[in-house]
């Protein structure tokens, strides 16, 4: 099921999952079994397939937050388990954008972009608060660096998540359903948003999702189904198979 | 924005929790410093008394309670007669409770009238004792404004009336808070005629320890049941300060042992309250010692907080105990700086001690886990 081609080299892929079990600590229940994939600098991929399936699963092992039971999750063809400090890797090589945001509440959208650069390269705190405002600018919150998450629609926390997943400018982002809980037309903004992301600063993306207009915008579409890779194709293969507005 | 401030603002943005936290602690480190304060301030208010009044104190060998100490009042002139003493003051000394003022534990000492220790006050009204002065008394000034006594009013020892003839000031809050009467009174009511507490001997000469220790056995040779000792050996093992400081040491170290679990608790409480913050930190990337650092820097804010507040308090409770009648002539009105700086770093102690397991269990979340929390 692995996208990796006899025309690629190793040093196009900036992830890759070699047959990736994961076992929950139970020891019953495998949300992952034998999954390989690889995603290429730069590609826009899109993860989808039922709830329960090891979409989450499979983003947290390619994001360096979980380890696999068996085979093996390589960043830039380093496998994570020889990797020292994965702390370090996640705080300058990954952004993460949670479906439910994950802000914290008792500081401003300012001060919240600015929560990964602590693990960043140094900067001091004018430096900081002055890279975070760019931040916001980009995702178009200017308005509302002062303001509480409380204060804020949840478009707007949700954006203000992405300018801080983008604080340290990671090479990969990962998304787990970020519009899964905004109304379609915020999650438009939203995916605009990504497009931009993608297009302009040439950034990976993985994002996991119910939605087909996500998968329509992606260059990759795997879908997981049951913890297996069920088919794993183009944008084009995938919209010839299923025209709806969900993916399962 | 600085580290310090997301420390700060999770402490700000939980007010009611914060605030509680630094008043429990702040009550425990003014609990604290005020018994120790005291004890302190009790010990060196009484060192500096006698410091000034001499350099040795005679007592009876082997008493425990310097009041109950007993000699023979023949002994001072015998003492005044060793080679490299200046001068001799002996005097009986009692504790009276005068309930109509509900003061229990009031000093009364007896003075021969020619004592350097009478002419040593000032007067600030009245005057001094003189011979033959019978059925009449010299109050501390502290005790007169306790009391509202003035010369010329009555006040009842013994079960029996005194004149006020004079009310006097002194460096010594003991002596402010006394009664005088002359010694030959005070003997026939407390039934010692003849009998002294003590001696205080002030010596030549003592700047070498040998003539200290020479001095000393010389006044221990007059009499197989005396013993002498130096004004600070004998402060330090005067039997109510002995108890007094180690019950502050009891009582503040217990106090303590709570306020840490007590922080414990409470950041323990807020690390689980915050288990999903705490996950989203480390899934972007902050390391384990940077989300400890966090749990400690909050936690030592609360001890600053409490620290703050615990001083203040502490020095305002002593201020307002020395006018608290039971403690009146016993508490001096403040607290050493050596207590201010330990009461600092008791809490900041405190904060560290009871926010290492918290701190510890925050970095060992696991941030997929920890994030279904929020």
């Amino acid at each position: 099921m692995s996208d990796v081609t006899a025309t690629s080299t190793a040093a196009d892929y900036l992830v890759r999952a070699e047959n990736v079990s994961r076992m929950y600590p139970d020891g019953h229940v495998t949300a992952l079994v034998d999954v390989s994939l690889a995603v290429r600098r730069g590609q826009y991929t899109a993860i989808v397939g039922p709830s329960g399936g090891g979409k989450s699963t499979l983003l947290n092992l390619l994001g360096a937050l979980d380890v696999p039971t068996s085979g093996r999750v390589l960043f830039e063809e380093q496998p994570l388990s020889a990797t020292a400090d994965l702390d370090r890797l996640r705080a300058r090589k990954i952004g993460f954008v949670f479906q439910s945001f994950h802000l914290l509440p008792t500081l401003t959208a300012l001060e919240n972009v600015q929560i990964p650069m602590f693990e960043g390269p140094r900067l001091s705190a004018s430096q900081r608060a002055s890279k975070a405002g760019q931040l916001l600018v980009a995702v178009g919150l200017s308005h509302r660096a002062t303001h509480l998450p409380k204060q804020m629609s949840v478009g707007e926390r949700q954006r203000t998540a992405i300018a801080r997943a983008l604080a340290n400018d990671p090479m990969l982002l990962l998304a787990d359903e970020p519009t899964g809980n905004l109304d379609s037309q915020v999650g438009g903004e939203i995916l605009d948003l990504f497009d931009r992301l993608h297009r302009d600063r040439s950034m990976t993306l993985i994002v996991i999702t119910h939605s087909a207009e996500i998968a329509r915008r992606a260059q990759q579409i795997i879908t997981l189904r049951d913890g297996r890779i069920v088919s794993n194709e183009s944008v084009a293969d995938f919209l010839s198979d299923a025209d709806a507005t969900t993916v399962e | 924005m600085r580290f310090i401030t997301i420390a700060w603002k999770n402490l700000a943005g939980r007010p009611l929790r914060s605030s509680l936290t630094v008043m429990g602690l702040a009550i425990a480190v003014a609990a604290a410093m005020v018994l120790i304060g005291v004890s302190q301030g009790f010990e060196r208010s009484f060192l500096n008394l006698y410091n000034e009044r001499g350099d040795l104190v005679v007592q009876h060998a082997g008493g425990v309670m310097q009041l109950s100490s007993s000699i023979d009042e023949k002994l001072g002139p015998r003492i005044q007669g060793l080679p490299g003493v200046r001068q001799v003051i002996g005097g009986l000394a009692d504790l009276v409770a005068l309930e109509q003022f509900d003061l229990f534990a009031v000093i009364v000492n007896g003075w021969d009238p020619d004592c350097p220790v009478l002419t040593d006050v000032t007067i600030v009204s009245g005057r001094r004792l003189r011979q033959g002065d019978r059925g009449r008394v010299m109050i501390g000034k502290l005790l007169a404004d306790n009391t509202g006594r003035q010369v010329g009013d009555k006040i009842e020892i013994y079960a029996q009336e005194f004149e006020i003839i004079g009310i006097f000031e002194s460096s010594s809050i003991y002596d402010s808070g006394a009664i005088f009467m002359l010694l030959e009174e005070l003997q026939r009511l407390m039934d010692r005629p003849g009998q002294v507490t003590g001696y205080l001997v002030r010596a030549t000469g003592l700047d070498d320890p040998r003539a200290v220790n020479e001095l000393k056995q010389r006044i221990e040779l007059l009499d197989p049941h005396i013993s002498a000792v130096t004004v600070p050996e004998f402060v330090h093992n005067y039997a109510h300060i002995r108890v007094g400081r180690a019950s502050a040491w009891i009582i503040s170290t217990i106090a303590v042992t709570l306020s840490v679990i007590g922080m414990l608790n409470t950041m323990i409480m807020s690390v689980l309250e915050r288990s999903g913050e705490i996950g989203t930190l480390r899934a972007i990337g902050w390391r384990k010692s940077r989300v400890m650092w966090l749990v400690l820097c909050e936690s030592v804010l609360l001890s600053i907080g409490a620290a703050i507040v615990g001083v203040t308090l502490a020095i305002l409770g002593v201020r307002m105990l020395r006018y608290w009648p039971p403690v009146t002539g016993f508490v001096e009105g403040n607290i050493p700086m050596s207590v201010i700086v330990s009461a600092f770093m008791a809490a900041l102690l405190i904060g560290i001690l009871g926010a290492l397991l918290p701190a510890y269990r925050a970095a060992q979340l696991r941030p997929v886990e920890a994030m279904r929390h929020q």
